[in-house]
């Protein structure tokens, strides 16, 4: 049931806009319309002798989105999206649940100072403001990317950036001959709210200051403070403080129509405080990080390639840049205990990619925990501490876009080990291709093909030696078998085995322990998938899912999970 | 020509940045059992009956190399669990000697087999060995009660709770109070309190649980190396102050927060505790001590448990059942 004063609110809201509207041509409305339902197994040598846990059901939800934006003037315009959402699953239609998913207002001062406030998206660089993705994924199949864009939407996961709450503005000003462009961009947000005795506002402000003296050279500063406001409570029992400073810079020396060669890179420091009452106990901590390489790029054949150098402090902490969007150990929603219900199932790569209840919205003040299955050169992104080493890439598209190829490996190695004074060597190699043999062919209908892979080594010798290594692998096609409609086909595959240590950490980001991790694991994910397409971004699928995972030292712990996943998703 | 200077010596700067560190290495050591690794001897206890009043449980074992470990011996009966790691090549009676005692708030009981499991990092087998108990360990310090007639107040009808008046009454119908019978944590009784004020004009305050007066507790300990204890659990809405109150009339109190996951165990230096009433002096002295009271409160417009158990003064350290 709707719940009475947001019924009524919800009313008010649309009477208002609505007559707004027959007044004034400038409101326009714009939205989102989706519909999912899925039917899912789950069987194999775990559920056997299980009577408890659920092994099948239906689950589906569908919302709308309605934004309405007023545009008064040029300088100014205000949205809302107010989401309605019924759970399809409850088997009850009335009930339905109304939420202003977005509140967000904008425009520009004196045609030169853009601006935001309410729901802002933020994003600086990858080692101040950056939320990383969760897996390599750059190349997987059409039906992994579109369950990867209803999470996205979802959790506000948009270009690497932070949804958060409060304001920003930026500007680009010409400054003349010295210097082609200055750009300023500030924002200011609050992350926690005080609840008046003992837990402070958190907020979150920076910046970002970029200056591009000519084609040759920009240089940027980034700042970025993540603090609590001690005045908003009667007493302290946190304080925590962690600002990060840093510099970006592209020099480029050589930038011609024919050929770019510069030097890119950012160097930074951190320093955090953290005082917990009830510990009685003060941590304070600083670090620094530089990285930087030279670059390439072949304009005629759009050949691009980077060599780096990075060195990220233990210490170097960047809570905005290192939070996880992923909670590696989280219940899925599906199947979320197994063994007569008893043990929460550890979430799978399809779980990762579908399950909204996996996913964080809130930046940490310590370094999350994760599987090393799924990442364990730089679980925390670029920005990850304690890592030293060499980066490469090497990218090569053509102008019509038929065929992107793209290579990077990182040989990376702890700065000072963990647990013992013998460092982790680790080493990555990932790429992949898309060839869009349809554009080829000069066919009018979409054929493609897209291939991915990373591999991840970890070694270390010593009294305590780690052999860790995983592969993912990723395969798809999509072919448009008539007009508008498209078949699409997708596998996973990831092969995790060997052992590793990974950290336990205090809540002052001290390691306090260490996880035995021991495994040699597959997980191997088949999918199909039907697709009409409307419009350029509506569509509805119908698409069937198979994941196996398994353990290969236990194997009364395997299972396989089959998903019937129809989506209609309308987008206006 | 001088934009490449211009990054050479940025670089440069960059890369003549060097750490120093204080440690050799982050977190506590760590061996791993390489692929070679073996068991010179076999884990095994020392003796299969143990009478922890006169004696230990020694675990024993000798591997081909230094190696992380962890013992965990768990009680078939009680929920007593007690754990010890180490980095070493052999185990021995000095780092892997039990002497009953436990992590948990739970007692290993007389006549309990208990297992012993090895684990080895690195590893993914376990290695098992049991011994029965005899007799159980005897906890170091001064019972006031275990509300089940041991300690220093022996009738658990010395034992009463009050409530605000807001809480009382047909008004509520959450009150619950009295012994509970219960395996937790140690065999049977433990004294529960529940309520809410959601009325009254306090709605925190819902009561408390106090003792008719038995005399001072003899605590021949040193008021600034005395520990109180006490096992206690309830839900995240409790709240507590424990009063302590001596015979020349000095009060001192001490605010605790309730653990709403299971069975806790409480341990505060008396010197933690703050004065509140000075009329003997304001100064802490065991031996005076006659009276321990809770009083129990609340989240507003919620209903609070709060549960209370063995409660006792350790001197020099905290309680370990």
């Amino acid at each position: 049931m709707i719940e009475k004063k947001n019924l009524v609110f919800a009313v008010l809201f649309f009477f208002t806009f609505t007559l707004f509207a027959q007044d004034n041509q400038l409101v326009s409305y714009f939205g989102v319309f989706r519909s999912t339902l899925h039917n899912s197994n789950i069987n194999g040598n775990l559920m056997n002798n299980d009577s408890l846990s659920v092994k099948r059901g239906s689950y589906g939800r569908s919302f709308f989105d309605l934004g309405i934006k007023i545009q008064p003037d040029k300088s100014f315009k205000a949205h809302a999206i107010l989401r309605a959402e019924t759970n399809l699953a409850e088997g009850n239609p009335g009930r339905l649940a109304l939420i202003f998913r977005q509140i967000r207002a904008e425009g520009t001062i004196s045609k030169v100072v853009k601006y935001e406030v309410g729901d802002i998206d933020v994003g600086l660089t990858k080692y101040t403001l950056y939320n990383s993705e969760e897996i390599f994924s750059e190349f997987e199949s059409d039906i992994f990317r579109t369950r990867r864009n209803i999470l996205g939407y979802d959790n506000f996961n948009f270009e690497n950036k932070w949804r958060l709450q409060g304001l920003q503005a930026n500007t680009t000003l010409g400054m003349g001959n010295a210097i082609e462009k200055l750009g300023l961009h500030i924002f200011a947000t609050r992350i926690r709210r005080a609840d008046v005795t003992t837990i402070p506002d958190r907020l979150v402000v920076g910046g970002k200051v970029d200056i591009k003296q000519s084609k040759y050279i920009r240089l940027g500063v980034n700042y970025v403070t993540m603090f609590d406001n001690l005045g908003s409570t009667v007493d302290t029992v946190v304080d925590f403080k962690n600002n990060v400073l840093t510099s970006d810079f592209d020099i480029t020396p050589i930038a011609n129509n024919k050929l770019e060669v510069g030097l890119s890179g950012e160097t930074g420091i951190s320093d955090n405080h953290y005082y917990v009452q009830n510990q009685n106990r003060t941590v304070n901590v600083n670090d620094y990080f530089y990285d930087a390489g030279i670059f390439t790029w072949i304009k005629k054949i759009n050949f691009r390639v980077k060599a780096s150098y990075r060195n990220v402090g233990p210490d170097f902490f960047s809570p905005t840049a290192q939070t996880l969007r992923i909670m590696a150990n989280a219940e899925p929603s599906v199947f979320g205990k197994v063994m007569n219900d008893s043990i929460v199932r550890t979430p799978n790569l399809f779980d990762r990619m579908t399950d909204q209840q996996l996913y964080n919205q809130r930046i940490g003040t310590t370094l999350m925990a994760y599987l090393p299955i799924y990442g364990n050169v730089q679980p925390y992104g670029q920005a990850t501490p304690n890592r030293s080493g060499f980066s490469f890439e090497v990218t090569k598209s053509d102008s019509a876009d038929i065929l992107h190829v793209l290579v990077k490996s990182d040989f990376l190695s702890e700065i000072i080990g963990e647990g013992a004074s013998d460092l982790r060597k680790f080493s990555s190699v990932q790429g992949g291709a898309r060839f869009r043999l349809g554009r080829l062919l000069s066919f009018k209908k979409e054929l493609s093909f897209i291939t991915g892979a990373r591999y991840e080594s970890t070694k270390r010798s010593g009294v305590a030696p780690l052999d860790f290594s995983t592969i993912l692998i990723d395969g798809g096609l999509t072919v448009e078998a008539l007009k508008n409609i498209d078949v699409i086909l997708g596998t996973k595959y990831l092969w995790g085995t060997g052992n590793e240590a990974y950290a336990m950490r205090n809540e002052f980001k001290e390691i306090i322990g260490f996880t035995d991790y021991i495994i040699d694991m597959k997980q191997l994910l088949l999918s199909t998938s039907l697709r009409f397409r409307f419009g350029k971004y509506s569509y509805a699928s119908l698409e069937y899912n198979r994941m196996y995972v398994d353990n290969l030292r236990y194997t009364n712990t395997n299972y396989n999970f089959g998903q019937l996943f129809i989506n209609l998703s309308l987008i206006f | 020509m001088k934009h490449w200077l211009a990054l050479i010596i940025m670089a440069g700067i960059s890369f003549s940045c060097k750490r120093n560190f204080d440690e050799e290495f982050r977190g506590p050591e760590l061996a791993i059992a390489g692929k070679d690794f073996h068991f010179i001897s076999d884990f095994q206890t020392d003796k299969t009956n143990v009478n922890f009043e006169t004696e230990s449980l020694t675990f024993q074992a000798l591997f081909s190399a230094k190696v992380s470990w962890t013992l965990k011996i768990y009680g078939t009966q009680s929920k007593a669990v007690k754990s010890f790691t180490g980095i070493s090549l052999v185990m021995d009676n000095t780092n892997a000697s039990w002497d009953g005692g436990s992590d948990n708030a739970y007692f290993f009981l007389e006549g309990e087999k208990c297992i012993g499991e090895l684990s080895i990092f690195g590893r993914e087998e376990k290695w098992y060995d049991t011994a029965t108990i005899v007799k159980p360990r005897i906890p170091d310090g001064i019972l006031i009660s275990d509300f089940d007639g041991k300690g220093k107040i022996t009738n658990t009808w010395d034992w009463w709770d009050f409530f605000d008046e807001y809480t009382t009454g047909s008004r509520d119908e959450e009150i619950e109070s009295g012994y509970f019978s219960s395996p937790d944590p140690v065999q049977k009784k433990y004294y529960h309190l529940k309520g809410d004020d959601k009325l009254g004009p306090n709605n925190y305050y819902i009561g408390g649980i106090g003792h008719n007066n038995v005399g001072v507790f003899g605590i021949p300990y040193n008021g600034s190396d005395t520990y109180f204890n006490m096992m206690y659990r309830g839900s995240t809405t409790a709240s507590a102050f424990i009063t302590l109150t001596e015979s020349d009339g000095d009060k001192y109190e001490y605010k605790i927060t309730v653990p709403s996951t299971g069975w806790g165990i409480l341990s505060v230096k008396l010197t933690d505790f703050t004065m509140n009433n000075t009329s003997g002096g304001g100064i802490i002295e065991p031996g005076k001590i006659q009276k321990v009271d809770f009083l129990v409160l609340c989240e507003p417009l919620t209903i609070a448990e709060f549960d209370v158990d063995y409660i006792i003064f350790t001197e020099s350290k905290p309680f370990h059942p």
